[in-house]
């Protein structure tokens, strides 16, 4: 009896474990576009993908604003804006965000902190933003993007809050979305046909030094390494520039927003370029960082013996405008040979 | 004395080498066998023998060790505390070692294997010397319950340190994977500085080998057969400490390998006690003695009701028995629990009530004024009396009103739910997180998270339920398995509980590395225990369930109180004792499962609330109710506010607070219960 219990209990335990590796493999397995989209909306939602938010002046002078959680009702031209994820877009087109979302200990992004000097730091690490600090900031509009959707309620009894899915291959469309609700769509604009054509620029000249080379990104986390697809450090590489990936994600497709490679996994990676990416302010990253330089089986990947190997800044992974400018200027000096 | 079954031995061996040799087969690339064969011949082309030698060979190797030293570690560790669930995972030991490389990641940047292996060692040596050390000091010393609460005890402080330190640090992600065993990077030097530690460590044991068998046969018999039983213990204790740390420091911190290995091999053999590879032998070599031995005594053990746990634990679980019988079926540490202590306790009762709920009242107004930016209770009281100006008002009636009073309804419904359990079970050491309820609930809430078939999240109000129905299997998982709910042992309730809590911690932790990326953190801080997620909507889902709960514990009030005075007397007063069991664990259940699909894991509150709860208004459940539900407020509120205000820019998840406030109240109140003992 007690024996038929333990192996009974065994049994569960091992179909439970069995259960969660079938769960872990299948979000895996699911393309980020279909997980973005699993709801599969007949009518296109505004702020998500490629639909823009839709604006109506109203009679009294304000806008009413459809986003991704419903209508918002806010000022035509709003004066202390608080961004949660679009500092970036705010910055570009031209507005000086009243309060952002930032890291308490760290501050604000290293690139954008010239631009934020004077704003509310509010905290966004500890959990969830800080509405204390955000509320008494007074904004008059909230942009926020979607993972605060647990505070929604919260933020709009403090302002009028709007809600945008994060850009990833749709950057340019959020960019004017940011722009539009600011009332500064013309400078959006104009600014957006500036990084097109430095894009253009960077694109021929990197074509002309990697022709039909391979480019893959690859991330080196404490467990694992990550080769970048189809999300983050995709619509830039493989959409914007044009370059082609290396064979591991042509195989799986353009759908998939990364692909975990354990050690050994890394010995498939025939890519003719390597971008490398670590946290520099995380120890054990950099501890492993090292580890893989050291490791012979580094040491025969044909990237690395052509010293076709290139640091670059977590920016890679962001979708803001200013961070792109900032990360064309160095994959031009990086894959162009520009000085 | 004749071979302790070579066939045997020498199969698992070649099952584990076997199993180590395929694991150089089978990789991330497909290699075939022959190619394989090559390169471990010196053979084969260069990259196939960078594959298979520097990464494949020694990662096996790693596993064979790792695997080996924690099983071997287990064995030792359950020999020592004759305790079938004794292991280096639940006896906190891989939870010390954890938190002490955490701490010297977070602080020491581009620390080596080497600084971290040591790191590892310090903190599994703390981790044993702390758990000794409670034990030692509880009267019995190292009894096998004892030292099995205090391990449970003291591995929850280290995990929700270690929670902590991974929300507090900038740097989650990362630490989060790390923090899943797994053998990542692993090259010959890692192997090498593994071996060199737990080689060592297994001579030890091997040479521990005589003396453990003289320990297995029981204490008496081992210092009769001139033993030093401290000195093996030491010894022991020290090779176990050395083989988690390195394992921890090298593969993070892979639990159960030291419960399930040496238990499996004995299963076959129906005992429960040591046996993989050293002490193996001590273990057929008991079976053999244990056999002749037992004969005589098998009709006794059918009388004895403890006669299934092992020998030290019957004892204690024979006395508990007999002091409840002297004293009137009083509960362990219930004070004076007869007829007479139920009367007399009641003039008072009432304005204690009172004042309990006063008590309650101005810990929320604090929570009010200090979880945030300060500000002052008069400026607090005058914003809920309709002033202040709108920030103000925003940041006291959206903000942490439905913060504060989530705290006081979550702590209310855990100690509701402890009280409740501690009924049931006549265990002063029941708790919804001790037993495994808690554990069992946000597996199950963990589960719809990751499986949630929207972009959204789950709704909020499908949380407890689905949290209620996993804490009812938890708790029928740990009655069924503890021998039912009537006639369940108080030690062998609590340790089934405690390896059930630790099984759907581990299970828990694959589904949270399932849940997507933008839910990834706010799972961990709910796993951690914390209040920032529900507001106004929490407190609507959570408000009706404990007032629920609570009002179905006060009509079960009577009936508890007639358990507790023992069975026979419950049943002679008309109670039907198995149906009002049945009924106030779903309670548990439900209260527990309510509270963690909102907060977490907040634990420890179940455990201490009632006991305070006691010792002010004394053993009639009608003011143990309300008066356990107020102290919980109280307590979680004030844990609440510790947690804004410990470490500026951070607020630390509520449960680990607690966790640091609940430790050293298990530790107390064990002590107490060994005193009277």
């Amino acid at each position: 009896m007690k024996g038929a219990q333990g192996i009974a209990l065994l049994l569960a335990l091992a179909a439970l474990v069995a259960g969660a590796v079938v769960v872990v493999r299948f979000v895996e397995a699911q393309p980020a576009a279909a997980r973005e989209h699993s709801r599969a909306p007949e009518v296109p939602v505004p702020g998500t993908g490629p639909t823009p938010i839709a604006m109506t002046p109203l009679p009294d002078g304000t806008v009413r604003v459809e986003h991704v959680y419903g209508t918002a009702v806010i000022p035509a031209k709003p004066r202390r804006v608080a961004s949660l994820g679009w500092n970036d877009e705010l910055i570009a087109a031209g507005v000086r965000p009243h309060a952002a979302a930032g890291n308490g200990a760290l501050g604000f992004e290293p690139h954008l902190a010239e631009h934020l000097r004077g704003t509310v730091l509010v905290d966004v690490t500890a959990g969830g933003p800080d509405l204390e600090t955000l509320a008494a900031a007074k904004p008059d509009l909230i942009i926020a993007v979607w993972y605060w959707q647990g505070n929604q309620a919260q933020l709009e009894a403090i302002a009028p809050t709007v809600v945008l899915q994060p850009g990833h291959w749709y950057w340019r469309e959020r960019f004017l979305d940011v722009a539009a609700l600011v009332g500064r769509l013309d400078e959006g604009k104009a600014r957006l046909a500036a990084v097109e054509a430095r894009i253009a620029t960077v694109r021929e000249r990197i074509h002309r030094r990697v022709g039909d080379g391979t480019v893959a990104m690859l991330r080196v986390f404490a467990r694992e390494y990550r080769l970048y697809g189809h999300g983050y450090s995709g619509p830039l590489l493989y959409g914007d520039l044009g370059l082609r990936p290396p064979r591991l994600i042509a195989e799986v497709g353009d759908t998939r927003d990364l692909t975990r490679l354990s050690l050994e996994g890394i010995t498939t990676l025939d890519a003719d370029h390597l971008l490398l990416m670590y946290e520099a302010r995380v120890p054990i990253s950099r501890y492993e960082l090292d580890r893989l330089l050291a490791h012979p089986v580094w040491q025969r990947l044909p990237a690395v013996r052509a010293g076709h190997v290139y640091p670059v800044p977590d920016l890679l992974m962001r979708g803001g405008v200013i961070s792109r400018e900032v990360i064309l200027d160095e994959l031009a000096t990086l894959l162009g040979g520009e000085t | 004395m004749s071979a302790p079954r070579p066939l045997s031995l020498a199969l698992l061996g070649a099952l584990a080498l076997g199993l180590g040799l395929l694991a150089v087969f089978v990789g991330a690339t497909d290699r075939p066998p022959a190619d394989v064969v090559a390169a471990l011949l010196g053979g084969a082309d260069v990259d196939t023998r960078l594959v298979v030698v520097d990464i494949r060979l020694p990662r096996a190797v790693a596993a064979l060790v790792v695997g080996g030293a924690l099983g071997a570690a287990g064995a030792v560790m359950q020999v020592i505390t004759r305790n079938p669930l004794a292991g280096p995972g639940i006896m906190g030991l891989n939870g010390g070692g954890a938190l002490a490389v955490l701490a010297v990641m977070v602080t020491v940047p581009g620390a080596s294997l080497g600084a971290l292996a040591l790191a590892s060692l310090a903190g599994s040596t703390l981790a044993a010397l702390l758990v000794t050390a409670i034990a030692r000091s509880l009267k019995v010393g190292m009894t096998p319950l004892g030292l099995t609460l205090v391990g449970a005890a003291v591995a929850a402080l280290f995990g929700a340190l270690s929670g902590a330190i991974v929300i507090a640090s900038s740097m989650q992600n990362d630490m989060l994977y790390w923090t899943v065993g797994g053998l990542g990077t692993l090259d010959w030097g890692a192997v090498a500085l593994l071996a060199a530690g737990v080689l060592p460590a297994a001579a030890v044991t091997l040479w521990l080998t005589p003396a453990l068998t003289g320990l297995l046969l029981g204490e008496e018999t081992a210092i009769g057969l001139g033993h030093r039983v401290e000195r093996v213990r030491l010894w022991g204790i020290a090779a176990v400490v050395v083989a988690a740390g390195l394992s921890t420091a090298v593969a993070g911190p892979v639990a159960f390998v030291g419960l399930m290995a040496p238990t499996a091999p004995a299963r076959s053999s129906a005992t429960t006690s040591a046996g993989s590879c050293p002490p193996r032998r001590a273990h057929r070599r008991r079976r053999r003695a244990g056999r002749r031995r037992h004969r005589p005594r098998r009709h006794r053990a059918l009388r004895d009701p403890h006669g299934r746990l092992p020998r030290p634990l019957r004892r204690a679980a024979a006395r508990v028995a007999r002091r409840r019988q002297a004293r009137g079926g009083a509960d362990m540490s219930m004070r004076g629990g007869t007829i007479d202590g139920i009367a007399g306790t009641t003039d008072r009762g009432g304005p204690r009530l009172v004042a309990l709920a006063l008590a309650a009242a101005l810990a929320l107004l604090l929570a009010l004024s200090l979880t945030g930016r300060p500000t002052s209770p008069l400026a607090v009281a005058e914003v809920l009396a309709g002033g202040g100006d709108p920030v103000a008002r925003y940041v006291v009636f959206e903000l942490r009103l439905p913060r504060a009073l989530l705290a006081a309804l979550v702590g209310a419904g855990l100690a509701m739910s402890g009280l409740l359990l501690q009924g049931v079970t006549r265990n002063p050491l029941a708790d919804p997180g001790l037993l495994g309820i808690s554990g069992g609930a946000g597996l199950a809430v963990l589960v719809l998270m990751a499986t949630y078939p929207d972009t959204r999240a789950a709704p909020l109000w499908l949380l407890p339920l689905v949290a209620f129905a996993g804490g009812l299997c938890a708790a029928a998982l740990i009655l069924t398995l503890a021998g039912g709910a009537g006639r369940s042992q108080p030690a062998r309730l609590l340790l089934v509980g405690i390896g059930v809590a630790a099984a759907t911690g581990a299970i828990a932790q694959v589904f949270a590395l399932g849940v997507r990326n933008e839910l990834f953190r706010a799972v961990v801080a709910w796993q951690a225990g914390t209040l920032s997620g529900g507001g106004w909507p929490g407190v609507a889902v959570l408000a009706p369930g404990a007032a629920l709960g609570g009002l179905l514990a006060l009509a079960l009030a009577h009936r508890l109180d007639v358990l507790a005075l023992g069975d026979e007397a419950a049943t002679a007063l008309g109670v039907h004792c198995v149906r009002t069991r049945m009924a106030a664990t779903a309670l548990a259940a439900l209260l527990a499962g309510a509270c963690v699909a909102i907060a977490g894991g907040l634990g420890f509150i179940g455990l201490f609330a009632p006991h305070i709860a006691r010792t002010v208004v004394g053993q009639r459940h009608l003011l143990l109710v309300p008066a356990a539900a107020a102290i919980g407020a109280a307590v979680t509120c004030g844990a609440d506010i510790v947690a804004h205000r410990l470490i500026p820019h951070t607020v630390l998840p509520t449960g680990a607070v607690v966790a640091v406030i609940g430790v050293p109240w298990l530790v107390f109140s064990l002590k107490r219960m060994y005193r009277r003992g």
